[in-house]
């Protein structure tokens, strides 16, 4: 299987503090990898590196096969439009109506008519299972469910090959968190994307992740599928679950 | 004395990193200022820094000249000058007064709710989603800001400048009863088209440092709401600062150098 995303010996210091310490894995094409670790491990701030919004950090990052640290500005441009990223609060533009959140990409890159982006845009939304009245409304006016749907839209309207999910189910009731771990698997097996995924819950990373990769205090400690880890791991973040499920 | 001297280079570095990012930010948003993608979103920043700030400026430079001539035609009677009172109006408000109190109004204005918005996109990580999304936030939410400001700003000080003038007109001739014609002679006797270039040159300085000072605050907020409110009121005080640095610098080189 071909490597899409390669981290060799990755190193992050934020204000003199180490978060990440000495990270390596790869992920292959067609994968879904959950990240999963407690509150403040550094996991969002793993991910926040490899898409190239933390710039200080030592060691390789790969996606696609090309060192992203020696990417020119157009080079980072072509990588980010196969990229679609779910951010932890929605990180929906204020200002935007939702047609115009979705449709950002088109609307900023290309010279597509407004009308012919809005329509997209409301394609995607429906297939989302969002109402068509939602696009001409504002993310304030939207639940937290709706705007993360939204979020998930906005993220698969460049057709991307990878999508970053962070906490994608936190802040949510069961019943909409049972509903988008359905979505976020439904997208990975309809569009063929490699998904990566940022939670501290263990129950959405033994759902949707066909390997897990657990963080800790910054480091690696433990990576495999949902059932190797319920045998073999002592993390307190793994047995706490394995304790409810029985 | 090891810690106090610790605290002295540390406060300078800081000093020192902070002036570099402004000038990073500046040399940044001037070079992609035609790289906007939407014209509306000029007019839309020109309408909230120029127009909407109409109102304010044209109020605050009214009563600016009213209080000019008010202070100074006192003791300009004890040497039966009180005529050259619109002058003095003119020239204040044309090389010092005008530019300086439009700026700090902006900046006041404008600059803590650009600080306050930018700091809530960044903090809610809608600056993290336009990077992933290859918008450069410099090229989206900046540069189409310091041009609006270049071109509001000379407005607001043209404008200020004539209301200022009515505002003195008012006081001197109706108040202290000097001539209409000779008011209006003496205020712009003494205005020539130097101070004017040098006055819209302080304005076009000035939009700049505002608009840029309070976008890295914004950009730079961290740690919720409290980030946020912090993040505009260095946006104030540091845009002052700068503004009176800069008008220092400006008059220092075209009037006294």
């Amino acid at each position: 299987m071909e490597k899409i995303i390669s981290v060799k010996n990755l190193y992050v210091k934020l204000k003199n503090r180490e978060i990440l310490n000495d990270i390596n894995f790869d992920i292959e094409n067609g994968e879904s990898v959950v990240i999963v670790g407690p509150s403040g491990c550094g996991k969002t701030v793993l991910i926040k590196t490899i898409l190239g919004i933390i710039k200080k950090y030592r060691g390789e990052i790969y996606i696609f096969g090309k060192n992203v640290d020696v990417l020119t500005e157009e080079g980072m441009k072509e990588i980010k439009e196969k990229i679609g990223v779910v951010f932890q609060n929605s990180a929906l533009f204020d200002s935007l109506t939702v047609w115009e959140n979705v449709g950002f990409y088109y609307l900023y890159h290309t010279n597509k008519s407004k009308d012919e982006v809005k329509k997209f845009a409301i394609e995607i939304l429906k297939s989302l299972g969002l109402e068509e009245n939602v696009a001409d409304m504002m993310p304030e006016e939207l639940s937290g469910g709706m705007k993360k749907r939204v979020s998930i839209a906005r993220a698969l309207i460049s057709k991307p090959q990878i999508i970053f999910y962070d906490e994608p189910t936190t802040g949510l009731d069961p019943i909409t968190s049972e509903n988008l771990t359905q979505l976020i698997k439904k997208i990975h097996n309809n569009y063929n994307t490699t998904d990566i995924t940022v939670t501290h819950d263990v129950k959405l990373a033994s759902r949707i992740g066909k390997r897990l990769i657990l963080i800790d205090e910054g480091k690696i400690v433990e990576s495999g599928t949902y059932e190797e880890l319920r045998e073999k791991s002592n993390h307190p973040i793994i047995r706490s679950y394995v304790e409810m499920e029985e | 004395m090891k810690k106090f001297i610790e605290n002295i280079g540390e406060k300078f570095l800081s000093l020192l990193n902070y002036t570099g990012s402004i000038s990073i930010l500046i040399f940044f948003s001037i070079k992609k200022i035609t790289k906007f993608r939407k014209k509306e979103d000029i007019l839309k920043y020109i309408l909230e820094i120029g127009t909407d700030s109409f109102s304010l400026v044209g109020i605050i430079a009214l009563f600016t000249g009213m209080v000019l001539v008010m202070e100074t035609v006192h003791t300009l009677k004890k040497f039966g000058a009180e005529m050259y009172s619109g002058g003095l109006v003119t020239i204040s408000m044309i090389r010092e007064l005008g530019p300086v109190l439009i700026a700090l109004i902006i900046a006041g204005r404008i600059g803590a709710s650009i600080a306050a918005e930018i700091g809530v996109m960044k903090i809610t990580e809608q600056i993290d989603a336009l990077e992933v999304m290859a918008v450069d936030p410099v090229t989206y939410l900046v540069s189409p800001r310091v041009l609006a400001g270049i071109i509001s700003l000379p407005c607001l000080f043209i404008l200020s400048f004539f209301i200022s003038i009515i505002g003195g007109f008012f006081v001197g001739v109706f108040m202290v009863g000097i001539p209409s014609g000779i008011y209006l002679y003496q205020s712009f006797k003494y205005v020539n088209i130097k101070d004017f270039l040098i006055g819209l040159l302080k304005v076009i300085v000035f939009a700049i440092i505002i608009v840029n000072v309070s976008s890295y605050e914004g950009l730079n907020a961290y740690g919720g709401a409290e980030g946020v409110g912090r993040a505009s009121t260095n946006a104030v005080v540091s845009s002052f600062f700068l503004i009176i640095l800069a008008n220092l610098i400006i008059t220092g080189l075209f009037y006294f150098v």
